[in-house]
Parts: structure tokens; C-alpha cells; sequence
């Protein structure tokens, strides 16, 4: 019984992508988490709803390096990447979206994907200036990648654009283009749906379906019940910084504390 | 490049040598602020210690020219890399403030009995490459043409690489780049140390054509000029401060009797060129071309 145990918690811990224990974090006097643990299978669409101000995007922030002043430890496959810059972070094989679209105005939409390029060329000086073969070698690779991902989304045709001359839903794309260059294992994608109409929306939930096909982990915010129910394998419920629920898309929408702080009356929703 | 061999004595080969010189200076510095988006006041503080370093190996321990120069570039990128590691960390405006800073720290370092006072250095010799002397105007001329015009070509090179788009990423938003993978603190750093580079080795060619220098020539107005040149032709295309070089050199020449005003008429250029052409001469061209292609 003992040995089963210590089986099924390593089988767990060999398939886990991303382990958070205890996270908490502070702004000021505020607490934004408070000890969240989670655990993301490998290959998964794994869900983190909640209402403003639950902690998700903290989170997300916490998890990408983008924010390293926490409390607890976030665990990648096996190795523990709390506190890493979040460059380190996305070289090991995080990329992420933003909830507000931070994309690089001074750049063209090919040019935009082609940064996300930048974690696995590692580009130098000297072989820019006395390799020019391998330079340009590298230069080729990255631009045809980033058309492939560009065409991936549904942008082809757009790469000469400027990234102003989009729409807001192509913009959302672009940015999970750019997070694919990056040729990661986990994507984190925050509120992608947020202000996209229904076609848009239908092409992103392709998109994400077509990604986890890659066998690429998604960990995915997002307010848009009806996508989540669509595309989840796992759902964690967080409000006011703490963890609530988690479990199957079904458990979620019966569970009574979830209807009580987030999701209401109205469960037509599946 | 056939102007000396047409005007041989003419007095403009000197004004292109100066607007060449500086206009290195500002190649290297469109890396650091058009690309990377970091500003720095600093540069003249650069500028004087590869002059300065350069002047001092050749005269004082005799050292031969490429030999001062190259000591000139390593210790010019040396301290801008002790400089740059703490103040990078810094941004906008608590940035050009710090590299002001340093600028001052050398212009008053220069200024002390070790490195000749108010006099500076003087009896330079001039450039000796391979036992070739650069002792006229004319082959000084193409001397600093040529290394201006390999220099565009190698920052124009970084600038289409990762390194040029890394540089634009940390320029737009630094959070966003270091989620792309990209080391922000390495990208400004690498583009602050290469732009010193550039100013070592044109401050070199400026001790060496002048022969003497003295710390007025390095104080902080010169890193303001060097901001005016680089607007002035567009920050972000590389070639940009050189047209901005060449402007600001040609200008006291055609003022004639309005020669006093030149500091003003230089603070009245830069104001109306960052408010009805911010992206400069290059930058302005470039949309009118675009424009005219789409119309």
C-alpha cells in the first residue's frame, strides 16, 4: 500500500510539467496569493479562472520571472525556477502572452515574432561582424520560423505590416506567435479571448487545440467560461489570492463554492 | 570621397576630417540610444579617454599608433563596462543623468596636473600605421572616411541581426524583451561598451590629427552635440548622425557674421527638429519616400 503510494507520487511528480508550493505573494500590506499550491500535467490545457483581482495574472507573473519577489517555490519538470530572471526562465522552455498586448511598436509583425526567436539562436557580436555566413544562416532560420508561426496563427501575408495597422484580435495572435517562436513547453496565455468577437474566438480555441497537438503544456487565463469549459483539461479557481477548487471542467461548474463567488446562477455554460 | 583630390588645399578636407571624427562617434552612440534606447550624456567623457590614452601612449612612452590606439579602446571599453554594469540598471532621465555624472568625473580627472592641466597634451605625433605617416590632411581624410565607412557597414550589420531587433525590443519595452528570452542587462551593456569603443578609437584620430588636446575640448557640450547631430539626421538609422555631423560642422561656416549666434541657432535646431521632425532628416526622408511609393 506504502510502495503504491510512493509509486503514484512519483509517477505524478514524472509527469508534471510545473509544481507550485505554497506561493504567496505581497504587494505592500496586500496579499495578491496566498500559499497556492498547483500541479500541471504534461500536455495539458490547464485553466486559472477567478474574478478580477483573484491573483491569476500575479501568478502568471510569478511563474514567467516577470515578477521575482515571492514567497515558495515554482518547480519546471524538475529543476526549481523560483527567482530566475525571466529570460533564464524562457530559455528553459517558458514563453508567455499578456493580458494587455505588450508587443514591440518599433518593429514589424515578422520582426516581432523573429524576437521570440532570440532565446535559442543566442546571437553574437563577433559572429555578426566576422561571420556574416552564419549570421545570415541564422537570420534565414529565424525569419523563415517566424513566417511558419506566423501562418500557424492565421497572419501570413502580414509580415511587412506594421504591428499599429492590426486589429486588436490579429494583435492577441501575433503575441502568441511570438510566444511560439520561442519553442517552448509551456505556454501561458493570459485572457487571449479578452475582446475577441466569436469567429476570432473560434479561431483562437483552434489554435490552442492545435497546440496541445504539439504536445505543448498551455497554462491559460481567461474570463470567457464558455472557452474554458470548451478547452480545459484541468481548471484551478482562485479568489482573493487563495486556491478555492480544482479539478475537471464538470466539478468546477457543479462546485457550490465556485457558483457562489464566481460563476452565479446562470451554469449554461458547457 | 574624390573632394580632396579635386580641392586639394581647400580648407573643407579639415571640416570633413572633424565632421568624420565625430560623426564615428555618433555612429556608435545611434547603437546605444537610436537602437537600445539607452541615453547617455556621457560619450564626452568616452571620447577624452580614448584621445587622452591614445595621446599619452604615443608621447609620453612612446608606443607605436595602432599599439596606443588599441590601449586606447580596451581601457576606453573597460571602464565603460565598470561604468555601465550599475548605471544601466537605471532608466530615462536618473540614466542620462548618471553618465553625466561620469562625463564630469573625467572632465575633472583631465583636468589635473597628471594629464597636462588646462593644457592638456601636446606635440602629438601623427598616426603612423605600418611605417606610413597619415601627416597631411588629405590622406588623414581618407583615413577617417574609410574607417567611418567600414564602421556604417558593421552597425548597420548588428543593426539586421538578433542583436539590432534584441536592442529595438529592450528600446520598446525591457519586461516584454526579458520575456522573449532576451538578456536586457547584457543588450544595454554590450550596446553602451561598443559605442565606447567607437568613441575611443575617434577620439584616437582626433588627438592625432590635432596634435594637441586639452580638456575643453571634452566637456559636456560636446555630448550635447553629439545628441544634436544624431537627431538631427534620425536616431535609428545608423548613417543618420553622420548627415548630422556633416550639418553641424558645415553650419558655422556659412554663418558668417552670424557666427556668434551659432549656440543659439544649434539649441534652435534641435528644438524644431524634435518637434515637427522627431525622427530627423533620415527618418523624414524615409516617410516621404514611403508615402510617395503607397500614393
Amino acid at each position: 500500500m506504502v510502495e503504491s503510494k510512493d509509486k503514484l507520487r512519483m509517477d505524478k511528480i514524472m509527469n508534471s510539467i510545473l509544481r507550485g508550493r505554497s506561493i504567496s505573494k505581497y504587494f505592500g500590506g496586500l496579499q495578491a496569493l496566498s500559499n497556492v499550491d498547483f500541479n500541471v500535467d504534461r500536455g495539458i490545457i490547464f485553466s486559472i479562472i477567478g474574478p478580477n483581482g483573484a491573483g491569476k495574472t500575479t501568478l502568471f507573473n510569478l511563474i514567467s520571472g516577470f515578477d521575482r519577489n515571492y514567497e515558495g517555490e515554482v518547480v519546471l519538470e524538475d529543476e526549481p525556477i523560483s527567482h530566475y530572471a525571466p529570460h533564464i526562465i524562457t530559455i528553459k522552455g517558458v514563453a508567455r502572452t499578456f493580458q494587455n498586448v505588450r508587443l514591440f511598436r518599433n518593429l514589424s509583425v515578422l520582426e516581432n515574432v523573429a524576437v521570440g526567436c532570440h532565446g535559442w539562436l543566442s546571437p553574437r557580436y563577433l559572429r555578426a561582424i566576422f561571420n556574416v555566413k552564419a549570421s545570415r544562416r541564422e537570420e534565414r532560420t529565424a525569419e523563415s520560423f517566424a513566417k511558419e508561426m506566423l501562418a500557424y496563427v492565421g497572419l501570413e501575408g502580414k509580415e511587412h505590416d506594421e504591428v499599429e495597422s492590426l486589429a486588436l484580435g490579429e494583435q492577441k495572435l501575433l503575441e502568441i506567435a511570438r510566444a511560439l517562436a520561442a519553442k517552448p513547453r509551456l505556454l501561458l496565455l493570459d485572457e487571449p479571448g479578452a475582446g475577441l468577437n466569436d469567429r476570432e474566438m473560434d479561431n483562437l480555441q483552434e489554435i490552442i487545440f492545435k497546440t496541445k497537438e504539439q504536445n505543448i503544456t498551455q497554462i491559460i487565463v481567461e474570463h470567457n467560461m464558455k472557452l474554458i469549459m470548451r478547452i480545459s483539461d484541468q481548471i484551478m479557481v482562485l479568489n482573493f489570492g487563495t486556491k478555492i477548487a480544482e479539478g475537471e471542467p464538470q466539478d468546477i461548474l457543479n462546485d457550490q463554492k465556485v457558483i457562489e463567488v464566481y460563476l452565479g446562477k446562470d451554469k449554461d455554460l458547457a | 570621397m574624390g573632394f580632396p583630390i579635386a580641392f586639394p588645399e581647400s580648407y573643407w578636407i579639415t571640416v570633413l576630417i572633424y565632421a568624420g571624427i565625430y560623426g564615428l562617434v555618433v555612429v556608435g552612440y545611434d547603437l546605444l540610444l537610436g537602437y537600445c534606447g539607452q541615453i547617455s550624456l556621457g560619450h564626452n567623457g568616452l571620447f577624452a579617454i580614448g584621445a587622452y590614452a591614445s595621446a599619452i601612449a604615443t608621447t609620453w612612452f612612446g608606443w607605436p599608433s595602432l599599439l596606443a590606439i588599441a590601449g586606447g579602446i580596451f581601457i576606453t571599453c573597460a571602464i565603460a563596462l565598470v561604468v555601465g554594469i550599475p548605471t544601466l540598471r537605471l532608466r530615462g532621465y536618473y540614466l542620462a543623468i548618471a553618465t553625466m555624472g561620469f562625463g564630469f568625473i573625467v572632465e575633472a580627472i583631465i583636468r589635473t596636473e597628471y594629464f597636462g592641466g588646462s593644457s592638456g597634451i601636446s606635440d602629438i605625433p601623427p598616426l603612423t600605421i605600418l611605417g606610413y605617416s597619415f601627416d597631411t590632411d588629405r590622406n588623414y581624410y581618407y583615413l577617417v572616411w574609410t574607417i567611418v565607412f567600414l564602421l556604417v557597414i558593421v552597425c548597420l550589420r548588428i543593426g539586421e541581426t538578433a542583436l539590432g531587433r534584441s536592442m529595438k525590443a529592450v528600446h520598446t519595452d525591457e519586461e516584454a524583451a526579458a520575456c522573449m528570452g532576451i538578456d536586457v542587462s547584457k543588450t544595454k551593456i554590450q550596446a553602451f561598451v561598443f559605442s565606447a569603443a567607437l568613441a575611443a578609437l575617434a577620439g584616437s584620430l582626433y588627438a592625432h590629427y590635432g596634435a594637441v588636446i586639452s580638456p575643453s575640448s571634452f566637456n559636456i557640450m560636446l555630448s550635447v552635440k553629439l545628441l544634436l547631430m544624431l537627431f538631427l539626421g534620425g536616431a535609428g538609422s545608423i548613417y543618420g548622425g553622420l548627415i548630422g555631423a556633416l550639418i553641424l560642422f558645415a553650419l558655422p561656416e556659412f554663418l558668417g557674421q552670424l557666427e556668434r549666434l551659432e549656440l543659439a541657432l544649434e539649441g534652435l535646431a534641435f528644438m524644431l527638429i524634435l518637434i515637427f521632425l522627431p525622427s530627423g532628416l533620415v527618418g523624414g526622408l524615409n516617410k516621404m519616400l514611403k508615402l510617395r511609393g503607397s500614393t
